[in-house]
């Protein structure tokens, strides 16, 4: 099973290199392909950022314009997901920078939130929403680690690749982050 | 215990779902109601986040994000950076590119009529698909996973898995001088197809792949689901025969030109030569094979690679003769190299590497007695003691595995053990040797050996397999079951998610089981069943715990 995923890893890999050296030599259509595998992991790491809004779709285009202007400087060296998170937090950060403030409760998109009686659910989703306001107001450089190891599933290993910096310095980030996490949370609960 | 220094452990324990009693963090956590509290709302957190929502986009609010995106892409030209230059230097070259420019276009128009056609130039195109016949289809395994049907423009890229309907015939042409044949009922997938690593995987049927030579450094493999064939130039045959469950896959190979390594998925491999055929069925090669331990293959290179290139920078003739074996070309390789040892000015080190590689020629090519004469010879000369170490250790490698003189074999992997002692080849003579020993039978100096290993290396790759050897040795063939199972339990604590825990779960019941301790034998053999519900033990665990539960054990 591992050898199998680890193949088809070694595969997506090296098809994404292929795309952007096509991409890279004029073809449009290999870099829409670039698009279309990845957009959901774009879409959703900026999402774990800004929130639903209009914004969200704005950051998605400009991480892809700019992963086109960027491409004569991708090196093979790392994998293409890692520096396609990179360009797509760098962008997010941007986005915030320019909004001044962290994502609003009413900003989460009503639509997809579960409207079910179950308690349990409506209980979890309640916890998910004070997550995201939590995070919202937490410090760039732990939310980053916090989103892409908790919520991502990235390990600290790609984490240290994506945004350069130590493995010592992730595990730091992501230990004072959930503790930063788990006593607003506490905080907030006790009040209700 | 401090609550202080349990909240340290604190994110490690809420990513386990349990935990040991005797373990005092996680009793601090069962026992501290503030710290379990902590320990529960972390849990719930995590737990939380693991599946965050995130609002799903229709397929045509996509496609209007890509054509948005596409609009807003600067043109190609502008995603090239110019460099920071002075304002003279970016006149001297802008007028530099104005007269190359005029330049070129006068050597275009000059030479337009001698242009190839569109046609030719796109028949230049690699890889592409040159002959259909009868219905070929292709499927992206990757992307849609949908099969379309092939058409003679229809790429060939990474993740394309090709199949041929009945009496269909497909071939690709991968550059100018390689191609492959795929025949009807067959499947291949398209691996890796780059200039420098081209890598198939037959899944069933057969394919017939001819390949130019090869500069050094290029990959051409055809895989199967239990071998994998690798060539340097030539023209082969593979095929694939399934008739139930894995152990019953046949991949036979059939070399028509060159050399082709063959090497099964366990990494055991042999050399087949042109005019020559090979079988692998399951794990094990069905014509005798010469064993080949890859890592420690990988071992010697990671050690003498850089000895031998360095040597090769000092010694033209060297350095061509390590590129022909790279290419495949072995026996013009042995003849440059009989030039250089012929040469009595070429300095010991160029000497040895020489003779070094004339030994893998030889044994490469069918010569194993040669290979060992010149191992030998380097053995015992006035060599640097890397050479003469590693030349000690592949003549009792040689021994056992070309010449299959066990005894003589034992007796060099034992020189080898006395005379280097902390050689960079100890823990693989160790357990070569303990292998020998145990194939002859001989299993008291067999554990012995076995046992030195683990003590002396703890940290070898080779420890896992030692210890499983040990286990089964002393409960196979010296029926000392108490030592057994202390291996066994050794092997259940420090590789628990390795190959061979299956084996010594479903190993360790039956150890019990031959002791007579069968309420302990059937809770091994329930451990086992509840890891591997349909491993391959599975039917006989199952009968011996019914077996038992019949004759009213429990």
């Amino acid at each position: 099973m591992n050898i199998q995923s680890s193949e088809s890893k070694q595969i997506s890999v090296e098809r994404d290199r292929q795309l952007v050296e096509q991409a890279l030599g004029g073809d449009q259509h290999s870099f829409s392909q670039l698009f279309f595998n990845h957009k959901e992991m774009v879409h959703r790491v900026i999402y774990r950022f800004l929130g639903a809004c209009e914004e969200a779709d704005d950051a998605v285009q400009q991480t892809f314009v700019e992963l086109f202007k960027s491409l004569s400087n991708y090196e093979g060296k790392s994998k293409f997901t890692t520096w396609l998170y990179r360009i797509a937090i760098n962008v997010s950060i941007q986005f915030l920078r320019k909004r001044h403030s962290g994502i609003k409760a009413d900003r989460l998109d009503p639509d997809f939130l579960p409207d079910s009686g179950n308690n349990e659910l409506v209980e979890k989703e309640e916890l998910r929403k004070q997550i995201s306001i939590a995070l919202s107001s937490m410090e760039i450089r732990k939310r980053v680690v916090v989103i892409l190891h908790d919520i991502e599933g990235r390990t600290m290993e790609e984490i240290s690749e994506i945004i350069k910096v130590p493995l010592g310095t992730v595990k730091s980030r992501l230990f004072h982050g959930r503790d930063e996490l788990r006593k607003k949370l506490k905080k907030v609960m006790n009040q209700v | 215990m401090k609550c202080s220094e349990a909240m340290r452990h604190l994110h490690a324990y809420a990513m386990r779902s349990g935990g040991n009693p005797d373990d005092p963090v996680y009793r601090h956590f069962q026992e501290c109601s503030s710290c379990g509290s902590e320990l529960a709302l972390q849990r719930e957190i995590l737990d939380a986040m693991k599946d965050m929502p995130v609002p799903v986009k229709s397929d045509a609010q996509w496609q209007e994000l890509n054509r948005v995106i596409l609009s807003k892409l600067p043109p190609a030209s502008k995603t090239v950076r110019f460099p920071t230059l002075r304002p003279a230097i970016k006149w001297a070259v802008a007028a530099l590119f104005v007269l190359s420019v005029i330049s070129f276009n006068l050597i275009i128009s000059s030479h337009r009529q001698s242009q190839p056609s569109v046609s030719a130039i796109e028949s230049e195109v690699f890889p592409r698909i040159s002959h259909i016949e009868g219905n070929v289809f292709s499927e992206d395994t990757l992307m849609s996973g949908k099969e379309i049907t092939v058409e003679k423009h229809s790429p060939i890229l990474s993740g394309h898995m090709f199949r041929t309907g009945e009496n269909s015939v497909l071939n690709m042409q991968l550059d100018k001088t390689s191609s492959l044949q795929l025949s009807g009922n067959s499947r291949l997938e398209i691996v890796q197809c780059v200039e420098n690593s081209q890598i198939f995987k037959l899944e069933n049927g057969k394919v017939k792949a001819e390949v130019g030579k090869r500069e050094a450094g290029r990959v051409f493999r055809v895989e199967t689901p239990n071998a994998a064939c690798e060539v340097v130039g030539t023209r082969f045959c593979v095929s694939v025969e399934r008739s139930g469950g894995s152990e019953a896959i046949k991949t036979v190979l059939s070399v028509e030109e060159g050399l082709v390594r063959f090497k099964t998925r366990s990494g055991k491999e042999m050399f087949v030569e042109a005019g020559k055929s090979a079988e692998v069925i399951g794990e094990q090669f069905s014509a005798p094979e010469k064993k080949c331990d890859t890592r420690q293959i990988n071992r010697k290179k990671d050690s003498s690679e850089k000895i031998d290139k360095d040597s090769a920078a000092e010694d033209p003739r060297l350095a061509s003769a390590l590129r022909l074996i790279e290419s495949g070309e072995f026996g013009q390789a042995l003849d440059e190299l009989q030039r250089i040892l012929s040469d009595t000015s070429v300095p010991s080190k160029v000497r040895a590497i020489a003779l070094k590689k004339a030994a893998l020629c030889f044994k490469i090519t069918g010569k194993p007695e040669r290979s060992l004469e010149v191992l030998r010879t380097i053995a015992e000369g006035p060599f640097s003691r890397h050479e003469k170490e590693s030349a000690l250790f592949e003549s009792a490698n040689l021994l056992s595995t070309s010449f299959r003189k066990y005894d003589e074999a034992i007796k060099g992997f034992r020189a080898y053990i006395k005379r280097y002692p902390d050689g960079i080849w100890i823990e693989e003579a160790s357990f070569a040797l303990a292998e020998l020993l145990h194939l002859q039978k001989d299993f008291e100096n067999a554990a012995d050996v076995y046992k030195k290993l683990i003590s002396d290396y703890p940290g070898s790759s080779r420890v896992k397999d030692a210890l499983y050897s040990l286990a089964r040795i002393y409960s196979r063939d010296m029926k000392d079951c108490d030592r057994a199972l202390g291996y066994f339990g050794r092997i259940e604590k420090d590789f628990p998610e390795s190959d061979i825990i299956e084996d010594a779960l479903f190993w360790k019941g039956d150890c019990l089981f031959n002791q007579g301790r069968a309420s302990q034998a059937i809770a091994q053999y329930n451990r086992y069943l509840e890891k591997y519900p349909d491993g391959k033990w599975a039917a006989e665990a199952k009968a011996r715990v019914s077996v038992s539960e019949v004759s009213g054990v429990q």
